[in-house]
């Protein structure tokens, strides 16, 4: 196979600079209360008639929420370009995440969309395999406002060339 | 509620919190829907060595148990502002508790949520056996309540 698939390279193939628009997810008001019950039951964030005369004037979604579905939409977008790699092979885990900051609210019907660039490569190896790719990630609701970002380091297995 | 904007705790913990196997499944295919997330012999075969939880799973859970470690000391947690650091030290396998113990390490009276002060947190985040799961430092958004 002569073309490289992003699931399909190793650590050295991947690039610093490497660019990806993940895709966009418009929030209802039902998953975000739904999500919220579980992890932020915080009346801003599960109660809508309440939420209108609190601090945000209205339902928001709780910011792990905005965070959590960046996730979907890598593995989605990455899925893509798997090619019969579904066992997550070279495609470990995260290991930390940093200078993550959400900076305004996502609401009910506000269209998010996520991108991913690649900003370094560390030298240090894991457990004799894996290397670590440092990605900026950003999303932007649909005026084109920053809403979140955040820096993250994820395994990526060493080997190829 | 404390009365000085400086005021911090050194430590309290939260009562513990447990993900049984359905939340983990349920979470995974919402949210991060890779096969050692989502399947028990997939799990076995994957670099965790059993199904586990989605570290983002274990963040959202961990800042539900910060805000309750917080209101046993009569703050009122509204939401994160910033994660400085998150680092994830070994997976949370099926039916493990997680209990966060909370730090708080400075207060500022600025805070980008309205009617919020902030506070400046550092969170232990430890399964049932004490080990820890999840370290973050973090900004934590603080009803300013009757001190306004």
């Amino acid at each position: 196979m002569s073309a490289l698939y992003l699931r399909n390279r190793w650590f050295e193939d991947l690039p610093v600079g490497e660019f990806h628009v993940f895709g966009s997810h418009t929030f209802s008001e039902l998953e975000i209360i739904e999500f919220a019950k579980l992890y932020a039951p915080q009346e801003e964030f599960t109660q809508p008639d309440i939420a209108r005369d609190l601090r945000w004037r209205g339902l928001v979604a709780t910011p792990w929420h905005v965070t959590a579905m960046w996730m979907r939409k890598m593995v989605d977008y990455m899925e893509v370009y798997a090619q019969g790699v579904n066992d997550g092979r070279r495609n470990g885990a995260g290991v930390g995440v940093s200078n993550l900051e959400w900076f305004e609210p996502v609401r009910p019907g506000h269209t998010i969309t996520y991108t991913y660039e690649i900003i370094a490569k560390s030298d240090k190896v894991i457990r004799d395999k894996w290397g670590i790719i440092t990605s900026r990630n950003e999303a932007f609701n649909q005026y084109s406002n920053k809403v979140m970002q955040f820096e993250i380091d994820i395994l990526a297995e060493r080997g190829g060339a | 509620m404390s009365d000085s904007p400086n005021a911090t705790i050194s430590t309290v913990c939260s009562a513990p919190l447990t993900l049984n196997e359905a939340c983990i499944t349920e979470f995974a295919e919402q949210f991060d829907p890779q096969p050692y997330h989502l399947d028990k012999q997939a799990g076995l075969n994957s670099i965790f060595g059993s199904l586990c939880a989605s570290g983002w799973q274990v963040a959202a859970l961990g800042t539900r148990l910060v805000g309750d470690g917080l209101a046993k000391e009569g703050y009122t947690f509204i939401a994160l502002t910033r994660v400085e650091t998150l680092r994830w030290k070994r997976p949370m396998f099926v039916d493990e508790d997680l209990v966060a113990k909370v730090s708080i390490v400075d207060m500022m009276p600025e805070c980008s949520v309205p009617e919020c002060q902030t506070a400046i947190i550092e969170a232990d985040l430890n399964n049932s056996n004490g080990e820890c799961v999840a370290v973050m430092r973090c900004h934590a958004a603080i009803d300013l309540g009757d001190d306004v």
